[in-house]
């Protein structure tokens, strides 16, 4: 009896380290690659190119076709038609504009106009369920799924604490993205949380109805008249896309930016960003690709999640013109650049 | 007839076994910590200095980090918040200064303050350089004594518990090798002297006496013989009759699995409560205290007539059983209903359990003196089990967490169940017996009880008082407090001694003296008055020392509340109400216990709402001291009793 037990357990152990050695057996080289079609906004940055990673460090036959909006969203739609021709195995969107674009929202989806019959994944997207691409997070109600790159507003403040003081944030407002409605209405229930005021000023909007991108210096001078000290930038398309001209005038004003996506900190002049990096989110959503194409789940049945921790970066150069030098505990824990 | 004698055996090898064990250890244990203390200099100084030396070169490396990023030596930001985490992480430093070649410096010492000063600190060095800045670290030169002083403190309590468990073990083996071989010889022999038919040797008969019995068995066969065959119905009967002492490790093991659970318990319910929440985390934790104190009560109440309509084997395995799986369910228990119901589970088994052991040795006991040598056993089991229970708890919860510690209670439990199972049952155990005392000539003699103003003083503002202390202070309110101040869970357990070990004590030096009936009376209200104002240390000092002292004047307090009252309350009721029984007077007393525990639970639930668990805990003291107040009518009685009985 005893005897046979061990044989059981040998033979467990013999599996379970053969697993281990070999964990690309499933993977033989006569495997017919899975097709995964792209969708990027401004190339294949970051996220991008962690997603790629993913694949091939776990030597995942993969096929993956890039295409590039280049910043234009006119494109979206012949990127729909070329992805439903090509019928990929994956559709992957980056950013929440090409993702609205591609596959529309729960409640307003048009087989004409979005890929509908495809599996699909979205990153780099601020407020997934805010902005209609799910139902909710843990159930995104079609065949879509994806992850979440920004961390709750409490998480941003809490960190933005342990660097510097604030009573007063400013808020640079586009009314007509979601994202920024979003989180102004969470940065509005956190004030009394974190005993602060908000200060928004509204982007005025040019005769197509389009944000005005002239007169972002005048808004971040507006916001150095009303006495603010910290500026929270939104993870808004618009303003990403203006990165440079609100923190360079930032800095003119000498008022700290709080940047809650990386590339208003590695990129331009925020002072510091408590943020996911982009490279990790690519990976974790390579993990999800990974879960739909092998593993075979539904994307309808895997919850839109976040890369557990988060990364503080400090834009060291902006520090110094600043002279907002890192507290001790900060330069701890923090990664800086420049 | 030959003289027996009647010392118990079993105290005489309690006695030297555990004088020995306890000589042994404390003498072991002293020489160790001496050894350790006089190896100080040459093993632990230089293991902190080197810390020391560690952490200064940590402090210094972040500094230059700071530095390399750009940012100037003078402007560095956040150094007292740095040097402050880096103090609360590291107990054994006193101060750090960190100052460059110019004399710029920023240092903090663990009081807060910035100036220098000297205590004798040992000082571990690293020069400052052009570059850097010099770290110095101020070791505190008491801080290895210290550490000594507490792993002494532990290797003590470690000692203490496993005196105690080991000496239930032993007794034991020695109820199943020599005490229960001897009682069988002794009957056997007397029998057989009396020319009482032959009997069997009970089946569980082992150890080295075994042999010794039987033999004497077989020389006295042939003289027996023929009576024996006479008086078959009596040949099923064996020489050994159940004794009390058989069922100790029973009622040890079984209270044991319930007391470990006093060290955590409060703080699993947390656990849960905090992640769904019933009415609120405070009421939450109070709930399954309050159900366990209500239905433990009605367990006790009634446990009785269970026994009498079951029998005492069916009662025990039942309610053993429930109780089990009541601890066993909780380590699976996801929501506070859930935890409420399997604590009510566990109040009924473990209420019940414990009136079957009890008894068990009552049935046992053939005359006044074996009564009271059954008493003794029942609270000498308890008492053991109490003082061992939470800090083998704690320790279980600590290492294999919360969750396992139950299902290691709930083992305990089941292993009780084991041990009942190979009891010869005292003849009249197995029947069920008619209530001789039923419910409402119960009822009725504790309407009259109540009506009894004195009687209803006592049991209000001394026995329930207590209890409020009990249920609210130290079953509730203690482990949060102590995970607070940054207790471990075993150092909680321990911290639960500070009870018992004041009302073992107590019980024992009280028991020595024999006051009489005023003296008593003023006994039990000091004993009232002392179990609540211990609480209010807390107003004044937020410290696990004034947790410490209240926890110690509760088990004082109420190692004089309990031997006391149930004097005073058997002599009230003798003298004014004679016709009601003794059991059904000590039945209400329990009850009130009972209540006073589920008031105390729920009182804390209902001041936390609106105050922290510190300021609670003071008023429950406060609570406890204004129905203390109540007693004052009983001292305006005594004092005119005492007059006129002078008068006389």
């Amino acid at each position: 009896m005893i005897s046979s037990n061990i044989r059981s357990f040998a033979l467990l152990l013999l599996v379970a380290v053969g697993s281990t050695v070999y964990p690309d057996r499933s993977f033989a080289a006569d495997v017919k690659p899975f097709r995964i079609t792209m969708v990027v906004f401004r190339g294949c940055e970051e996220a991008c190119m962690g997603f790629k990673s993913y694949f091939s460090e776990r030597k995942i036959p993969v096929e993956i076709e890039v295409l590039d909006a280049k910043t234009n969203s006119q494109v979206l739609p012949q990127f729909v038609k070329q992805v439903k021709a090509n019928k990929p195995d994956l559709l992957v969107t980056w950013g929440t504009t090409v993702s609205l674009a591609m596959l529309g929202t729960v409640e307003n989806v048009d087989p004409a106009k979005h890929v509908t019959d495809i599996p699909a994944l979205f990153m780099i997207a601020s407020t997934p369920v805010g902005s209609g691409l799910v139902k909710s997070l843990n159930a995104p109600g079609r065949n879509v799924t994806g992850t979440l790159y920004v961390l709750p507003v409490d998480t941003q403040l809490q960190v933005a604490r342990l660097y510097l003081p604030f009573k007063r944030i400013g808020y640079v407002f586009n009314t007509t993205e979601n994202n920024s409605k979003v989180v102004k209405n969470e940065l509005e229930i956190a004030q009394s949380k974190f005993d602060f005021q908000l200060v928004s000023v509204n982007v005025p909007l040019n005769p197509e109805g389009k944000p005005d991108a002239s007169s972002l210096p005048h808004l971040v001078d507006e916001l150095a008249k009303k006495k603010v000290d910290l500026i929270y930038f939104a993870p808004d398309t618009f303003l990403l896309l203006n990165r440079n001209v609100i923190t360079k005038e930032a800095v003119k004003q000498n008022l700290p930016v709080l940047a809650v996506s990386e590339p208003v900190v590695l990129e331009s002049d925020a002072l510091f960003g408590v943020v996911n990096r982009y490279t990790t989110v690519g990976q974790l959503t390579a993990s999800k690709a990974e879960m739909i194409l092998v593993k075979k789940i539904q994307p309808q049945n895997i919850p839109v999640v976040a890369p557990p921790g988060f990364s503080l970066i400090v834009n060291m150069r902006v520090a110094k013109e600043l002279k907002l030098y890192p507290p001790i505990r900060v330069v701890k824990i923090a990664e800086t650049v420049n | 007839m030959t003289k027996i004698d009647t010392k118990s055996f079993e105290r005489k090898l309690a006695r030297r076994t555990s004088l020995v064990l306890l000589l042994v250890g404390l003498c072991s244990s002293l020489l160790l910590t001496f050894l350790m203390l006089s190896n100080f200099e040459k093993i632990l100084l230089p293991q902190v200095l080197l810390k020391g030396n560690v952490i200064a070169n940590a402090v210094r490396t972040t500094v230059a980090d700071s530095i390399k990023l750009g940012i100037p030596y003078d402007a560095l930001v956040g150094m007292d918040d740095y040097l402050s985490d880096t103090l609360l992480d590291n107990p054994e430093i006193e101060f750090i200064q960190v100052k460059s070649l110019d004399g710029k410096e920023y240092s903090l010492y663990r009081d807060g303050n910035k100036q220098n000063r000297s205590n004798g600190e040992i000082l571990e060095e690293i020069a400052a350089d052009e570059e850097l800045p010099g770290v110095t670290i101020g070791l505190r030169a008491t801080y290895a004594q210290e550490k000594l002083q507490i792993m002494f403190g532990d290797a003590v309590v470690a000692l203490f518990v496993a005196l105690l468990f080991g000496f239930e073990i032993i007794l034991f083996f020695a109820v199943l090798w020599v005490l229960r071989p001897k009682d069988t010889w002794v009957a056997m022999i007397n029998g057989l002297k009396m020319g009482l038919p032959q009997r069997s040797l009970p089946q569980a008969l082992t150890g080295p006496l075994s042999e010794l019995i039987i033999l004497t068995q077989q020389g006295f066969k042939p003289s027996t013989k023929s009576e024996s065959q006479g008086n078959l119905h009596q040949a099923s009967k064996d020489w050994h009759e159940p004794q009390a002492y058989d069922v100790r490790i029973v009622l040890f093991l079984f209270v044991l699995s319930e007391e470990m659970l006093r060290a955590f318990f409060p703080i699993y319910v947390q656990d849960i409560a905090l992640t769904r929440t019933l009415i609120t985390v405070d009421v939450d934790i109070a709930l399954p205290i309050m159900a366990y104190m209500l239905f433990a009560g009605l367990g006790t109440l009634f446990g009785g007539a269970v026994i009498a309509r079951l029998g005492l084997r069916n009662t025990f395995k039942w309610s053993v059983l429930i109780s089990t799986l009541g601890l066993g369910g909780m380590a699976f228990a996801t929501t506070v209903p859930e935890v409420i119901a399997l604590r009510t589970i566990c109040a009924i088994g473990y209420a019940v359990a414990t009136v079957s052991c009890q008894v068990y040795m009552m049935q046992t006991a053939r005359n006044d003196a074996e009564t009271t040598r059954g008493l003794a056993t029942f609270v000498a089991a308890i008492t053991a089990a109490s003082l061992c229970g939470a800090p083998i708890g704690a320790v279980v919860a600590e290492v294999l967490g919360l969750y396992t510690a139950m299902l290691f209670a709930a083992g305990m439990a089941g292993l009780s169940w084991f041990f009942f199972q190979g009891l010869k049952m005292p003849s009249a155990a197995n029947e069920a017996q008619p209530q001789s005392n039923n419910t409402s000539s119960k009822l009725k003699d504790f309407g009259e009880l109540l009506k009894n103003r004195q009687v209803l003083i006592i049991l209000l503002c001394d026995i329930a008082a207590g209890k409020l202390m009990l249920g609210g202070l130290l079953f509730y309110v203690t482990p949060i407090l102590l995970i607070s101040f940054q207790f471990s869970q075993t150092s909680i357990g321990q911290f639960f001694m500070l009870y018992y070990l004041p009302l073992i004590f107590g019980n024992m030096l009280i028991a020595r003296v024999n006051p009489g009936p005023h003296l008593k009376i003023r006994i039990m209200i000091a004993g009232a008055l002392l179990t609540g104002s211990g609480a209010l240390l807390l107003y004044w000092f937020n410290s696990a020392a004034a947790l410490a002292a209240a926890i110690m004047c509760i088990g004082l307090g109420q190692s004089m509340v309990l031997t006391m009252s149930t004097s005073v309350i058997l002599s009230i009721t003798r003298a004014e109400l004679p016709h009601i029984s003794t059991p059904n007077t000590l039945a209400l007393a329990r009850s009130f216990e009972r209540v006073g525990g589920v008031l105390g639970a729920g009182i804390v639930a209902i001041f936390s709402l609106s105050f922290n668990y510190r300021e609670a805990a003071v008023g429950l003291g406060i609570c406890v001291l204004v129905l203390c107040l109540g007693n004052l009518g009983l001292v305006l009685r005594s004092t005119v009793n005492k007059q006129a009985s002078l008068q006389k």
